[in-house]
């Protein structure tokens, strides 16, 4: 518990340092650069992917049953 | 697990769309095991006030299928039809975004109601982006013919996520998901055979009995990078594991390219997972079983997802209407599970946004 402070701590501050300017930014607004640029067509996959495999979660999506036993 | 999704399809709405929108799409999965899944999807956006957001969907499943999970229940052929129903709001203010959805979902033999609360915050110069998210999904399991049969599950999901930039082309992003589901999780259809030792024959079937608790963690790292002109490349890595001994890791890689109005994905994702604790090929009378389970699911497998998509901007139409194709081929490679050695098929999808 400690080590998990000391390194949320740690990984806050070296965010902190970070510091994209807004006119910088043109290439990171671009829709490809977003991880989930279609999240309704995600929607569709997990949906298929989590009633074949055992595994689920982690990216940004949580839940549970929907009939896929 | 995608009930928090949904939250993401809200936050998306508030934050990068400033209009409202409209968006279909029908995806059609279909493979091997004789079994055919259409899934059409409509939702709607809306800017309804300053920094307020409202959305709706609907998603349903129509299922066709003759699988061997299927035939080993004696029965020839199922179908099925599943409608899933979603009303979210979301309300931006500052460098904050609130967010709430409802999700209801239906099957002849299977009820949920889900709630999603989200929370995300931008900090220092909007370099850095922390969610945090909560679901509650309560699930009703029916059994077709069997009136008295009703069980019940309870899922509850916590899911935290840090988006950072780090250059001008270059964002990270760190997530977990825990999620505790409490109640029924077998199958009500699917029965398990347990065997005579030396496997000559099945002694008798019993019902599919599987753990009733279960909790599963699931840590994502991604990097997102743009290249060239108009390019961006994207990797991510998944590591699960649950308290039924399953583990499993995901790699995906993505490559997106943009010429002009058309902007193409293309896409591998490898998964492989350790089957859970009591999964056995075969059961048999010579050992006691707490749990038996024939769920293909629970086995050790690997799996390969290999696609393309193309979206395509119409402009000389409407200055924001696309319409899009995608097809995904995969491969399931069954390295325990002794009623299928694999599976092959393919997840094709058409659609189209507008916003408005």
């Amino acid at each position: 518990m400690r080590f998990s402070l000391v390194a949320i701590a740690l990984l806050m501050s070296m965010a902190s340092c970070v510091a994209v300017k807004p006119y910088q930014r043109e290439k990171l607004s671009s829709p490809i650069m977003t991880f989930q640029p279609d999240p309704y067509e995600d929607i569709l996959d997990l949906h298929m992917l989590e009633a074949r495999e055992a595994a689920s979660g982690g990216y940004g999506s949580a839940g549970g049953g929907c009939g896929c036993n | 697990m995608r009930r928090l999704l949904a939250l993401w399809v809200i936050f998306s709405a508030t934050s990068v769309r400033a209009d409202n929108s409209f968006v279909a799409k029908t995806q059609v999965y279909t493979d091997n095991d004789h079994t055919t899944v259409v899934s059409p999807l409509v939702a709607l956006s809306r800017d309804s006030w300053k920094g307020g957001t409202l959305s709706a969907s609907y998603v349903a499943d129509v299922v066709s299928s003759a699988s061997v999970d299927v035939i080993s229940n004696a029965t020839k052929h199922m179908d099925d039809f599943r409608s899933e129903i979603t009303g979210g709001i979301s309300q931006k203010w500052r460098a904050s975004t609130f967010s709430g959805s409802y999700i209801y979902s239906t099957e002849h033999d299977y009820s949920s109601h889900n709630i999603s609360l989200g929370f995300a915050q931008d900090l220092f110069q909007r370099n850095t982006t922390l969610a945090l998210g909560y679901s509650l999904s309560l699930n009703s399991v029916g059994r077709t013919g069997d009136q008295a049969f009703n069980r019940s599950l309870t899922v509850n999901s916590v899911d935290v996520s840090w988006t950072q930039t780090f250059t001008p082309t270059l964002i990270g992003q760190l997530s977990y998901t825990f999620g505790a589901s409490n109640g029924y999780q077998a199958s009500p259809y699917r029965f398990v055979r347990v065997e005579t030792p030396d496997l000559t024959a099945t002694e008798f079937k019993v019902p599919e009995t599987d753990p009733s608790d279960r909790y599963r963690s699931a840590f994502v790292v991604g990097l997102n990078k743009h290249i060239f002109k108009s390019s961006s490349i994207q990797g991510d890595y998944r590591f699960y594991f649950d308290t039924w001994g399953v583990a499993a890791h995901t790699v995906q890689l993505r490559y997106f390219v943009t010429f002009k109005d058309v902007t193409l994905r293309f896409r591998e994702r490898l998964y492989y997972q350790d089957g859970a604790s009591f999964f056995r090929t075969h059961y048999t009378t010579a050992a006691l079983h707490p749990y038996l389970t024939a769920d293909r699911e629970l086995s050790t497998f690997l799996s390969n997802v290999i696609g393309v998509k193309v979206s395509w901007r119409l402009p000389w139409v409407h200055r924001a209407l696309a319409v899009e194709a995608k097809v995904d081929l995969f491969y399931f490679d069954y390295l325990n599970f002794a009623l299928l050695s694999s599976r092959v098929g393919a997840n094709t999808e058409l659609g189209l946004s507008v916003i408005y």
